[in-house]
């Protein structure tokens, strides 16, 4: 009479092994949910590079005399110090033209790209800007 | 025979005492979940806001003129402010020369936040170029907006930082 018995249930067991992975679950989610504004600056600095790069003359400058050097100069320098970037210039018929990449940048799979038109002597190009985070 | 009817009994058994520390375990663990939850969900919703609200300002001043677009001169009709002088990102100095700290924030920025934006013209100086607002000083929550523009034909960083003054 004294041989005392605990109830151990299947159901106990699952209804305890469902409320620790669902709390786990939402603070694991939870931890892990930030503001993703990060793409979003890189399309920003892109737009804005290619802008005043066309702004100056400097796109159309560099097909004229087949040197991307100010276009270098100003990637790096003018880009924030986490942020690399290249530039790829191409003509109507999508051939490469010029390229460059930020100094002491290794490329990267996760990047986000801008493109602008312009042109030179009547002929269409374009330049294409990927950016990513160091 | 007699039995006493002032004795009295007590359940107390292990079966219990386990039911009821899995029963507390539960409660605690739910109302923690809640409150960390709440919280997160709270810092994020003011945090997007502020991200937001320093975006459209930034937006604002690289790619529009303002209105009215000679606001710079006439100041007295201002609706909304902007720096740009024909095209996008093309700055106009005379624009950045006029902006005014308490009219920038009455029309483009929210009361409870505040703002320092600082342009370094290439080549750089190690000291800014151009300031305006207020040094950050709740440094835990900045939020950070690069933008490029010209400025008299000169390369220009344009670094704003804002935060929640409250």
């Amino acid at each position: 009479m004294n041989k005392r018995a605990i109830v151990f249930t299947i159901d106990a067991i699952i209804a305890i092994i469902i409320l620790i992975a669902f709390t786990s679950a939402s603070f694991y989610y939870l931890k892990n949910m930030n503001n993703d504004f990060g793409e979003n600056d890189l399309f920003q600095i892109s737009q804005d590079s290619l802008a005043v790069l066309e702004l100056n003359n400097e796109l159309q400058n560099a097909i004229t005399t087949s040197s991307t050097s100010n276009i270098q100069v100003f990637i790096d320098n003018l880009l924030p110090s986490h942020v690399c970037a290249d530039i790829m210039l191409y003509d109507s018929s999508d051939t490469l033209q010029l390229n460059t990449t930020k100094t002491n940048c290794i490329s990267s799979d996760e990047t986000s790209a801008s493109i602008r038109t312009f042109i030179v002597n009547n002929n269409f190009y374009y330049a294409k800007m990927r950016s990513w985070y160091e | 025979m007699a039995i006493s009817k002032s004795r009295k009994g007590q359940v107390f058994s292990t079966d219990v005492i386990i039911a009821f520390i899995i029963f507390a375990f539960i409660i605690i663990s739910l109302f923690g979940t809640w409150n960390y939850a709440y919280q997160k969900v709270d810092d994020t919703s003011k945090r997007n806001d502020l991200e937001i609200v320093s975006r459209q300002f930034m937006t604002s001043l690289m790619e529009k003129p303002g209105q009215p677009s000679n606001w710079h001169i006439n100041s007295s009709e201002t609706k909304s402010i902007g720096l740009i002088s024909k095209q996008p990102n093309q700055i106009s100095a005379d624009k950045l020369e006029a902006l005014n700290y308490t009219k920038l924030k009455q029309t483009s920025f929210k009361e409870k936040y505040d703002f320092l934006l600082e342009v370094y013209s290439y080549p750089f100086n190690e000291t800014p170029d151009y300031s305006i607002g207020l040094e950050p000083t709740n440094t835990n929550e900045i939020v950070v907006v690069n933008r490029i523009g010209l400025i008299n034909n000169q390369y220009s960083k344009f670094i704003f930082k804002g935060w929640n003054s409250e």
